[in-house]
């Protein structure tokens, strides 16, 4: 088992990874760990944006509330953000993983002045749900902007997986930003990862459970029928 | 036309000229090179038909001599060749392609078929304009040219723009976009078979619904079917409760929330729909995050 840190990842930032594999267990301090860890993504998302545009921020109903919610807070406070949230289903039909959308939450944004795409995501293994979610919003926003696709910890094979699923064109434009790179992956999960099935450690229950609820973070938005 | 042997010999073929065709199309099915796009070509023909509610049956690698991808669909017949190479001519090796379209041509004469079409399929603009300029002069009126890009990335099939025009037909639309293109082609290139079957057009939804039964794909059977009084009470239930706006379109059951947040809620012949109902009926949310709590 081999973990390596990004350049950019200093003490607090390795303490905060720390913090989320202590918190297992606990729901309640696994999602804080989560939402500091979203603050810590969004510092350095933030100083690899364009300097002008706005964000489309996209992800997955599980990290809603926590790490989007992080990383949110701190893009929020230079640029304006119009947040995708998606509920994907995991399914494998004929020996292709696909992660489809069955439910969606888009803020309007308008085209012309997206500087950049942000995906979050806590953990990227097999890269599945960050490239349906991606090839979801690529596709709306039209224009070739900076693809940046951030989570706490990656498998050292994901990009690579990822990248295959792109052409050459859009593959050049995505901008991987994580704090830890692990080598092992045991049984789907990545090992020392972030401690397990993310569902299950942030108390949303299994797969089936957490696409039944509702992130408290889409009663907040502001203005979300305002074109951003 | 789907030709058998029996049809071939009493069309005139030889027994050798039946052999022939028989080992090229046991060639063929053994081939690689080239059989992902020409089963993209044969998918997308059959989704095509699905979309414009026409049945029909696709084979592929037929006995016949323009056999590639062979489409019947009522009394027409369509027969193409696909041509992948960027330098594929009419009469390159010795007029191979010519030969095999005037034979096409001419059995197509001999069983008194006029509704048909033999079409060549190439990826390569420039191709496309030879095989349509240099077509030998008696092919002319029933050859057919279509140029069927090959998807950018090999993964992504369904990112080709005729493809996405035939799956977006099908899809429904407030609550498709791209990951739903990926999944119903998953689905309905899954259900085709491997190797392949000559499937129906008009099974192809419900064969695809076998292994995915949360596709968010039209059926138009299901267009003017009445909602039962239960299913009308959740749907005041549910559409009571402020922004929320619970729809059943062409047999699925959705909803739309402010205009920004949509989702699939199952397909109305899912026991699940049935489930959902009840619970709606009994549970009676009062707003959006209880209605989520009952979702299937």
């Amino acid at each position: 088992m081999t973990r390596e840190f990004s350049a950019w990842v200093g003490p607090s930032d390795k303490r905060l990874l720390s913090d989320l594999l202590r918190a297992v267990g606990s729901p309640t301090r696994y999602r804080k760990a989560m939402y500091r860890l979203g603050g810590a993504l969004g510092r350095e998302i933030e100083k690899r944006l364009p300097s002008r545009g706005d964000v489309v921020l996209v992800c997955t109903v599980e990290d809603a509330d926590y790490l989007a919610r992080g990383v949110l807070e701190v893009v929020e406070g230079t640029r304006r953000v119009a947040l995708q949230c998606f509920w994907n289903l995991r399914k494998k039909i004929g020996g292709r993983e696909l992660a489809p959308i069955i439910g969606r939450y888009e803020e309007p944004f308008a085209a012309n002045n997206v500087g950049a795409l942000v995906v979050v995501k806590s953990i990227i293994a097999g890269a599945c749900v960050v490239r349906t979610n991606l090839m979801e919003v690529i596709e709306r926003v039209g224009r070739k902007v900076p693809l940046l696709v951030a989570a706490p910890v990656i498998h050292e094979q994901a990009l690579v997986k990822l990248a295959a699923e792109f052409s050459a064109e859009d593959v050049r434009r995505i901008v991987p930003i994580w704090c830890a790179r692990d080598s092992e992956r045991t049984d789907g999960f990545v090992i020392p990862g972030i401690g397990g099935s993310v569902y299950e450690l942030l108390g949303l229950g299994d797969e089936v459970s957490k696409n039944r609820v509702r992130p408290r973070i889409l009663d907040e938005r502001p203005t979300r029928l305002e074109s951003v | 036309m789907h030709f058998t042997n029996k049809k071939l010999r009493a069309l005139g073929y030889s027994e050798r000229g039946v052999q022939h065709l028989r080992s090229r199309q046991r060639g063929a099915s053994a081939a690689t090179g080239g059989f992902h796009y020409q089963r993209c070509f044969a998918v997308l023909r059959l989704l095509e038909l699905a979309a414009s509610h026409q049945d029909g049956r696709v084979f592929l690698d037929a006995l016949c001599p323009v056999d590639d991808v062979v489409v019947e669909s009522g009394g027409h017949h369509e027969h193409s060749q696909v041509k992948e190479s960027a330098t594929a001519t009419w009469g390159r090796n010795g007029g191979q392609l010519r030969r095999e379209f005037l034979a096409q041509w001419r059995l197509m004469r001999r069983a008194r078929l006029d509704d048909y079409v033999l079409q060549v399929v190439t990826p390569h603009g420039h191709r496309a304009s030879h095989f349509q300029h240099r077509a030998p002069t008696a092919l002319k009126p029933v050859l057919s040219v279509r140029w069927f890009r090959r998807p950018r990335s090999p993964h992504r099939p369904w990112s080709v723009p005729d493809v996405e025009r035939a799956l977006d037909r099908l899809l429904l639309d407030p609550i498709s976009g791209p990951a739903e293109r990926e999944r119903l082609w998953t689905a309905m290139n899954h259900a085709c078979g491997t190797p392949w079957r000559g499937v129906r057009a008009c099974t192809l939804l419900r064969d695809a619904c076998r292994f995915d039964r949360d596709l968010p794909a039209r059926d138009a059977k299901r267009r003017s079917g009445t909602a039962s009084r239960q299913v009308r009470k959740a749907l005041s239930i549910l559409n009571s409760i402020p922004r929320l706006d619970v729809q059943i379109v062409d047999g699925i059951c959705f909803f739309d929330f402010e205009g920004v947040e949509r989702r699939f809620i199952a397909r109305i012949d899912d026991p699940r729909f049935t489930r959902f109902v009840l619970r709606i009926i009994s549970r009676k949310p009062a707003d959006i995050r209880a209605v989520y709590e009952e979702l299937p």
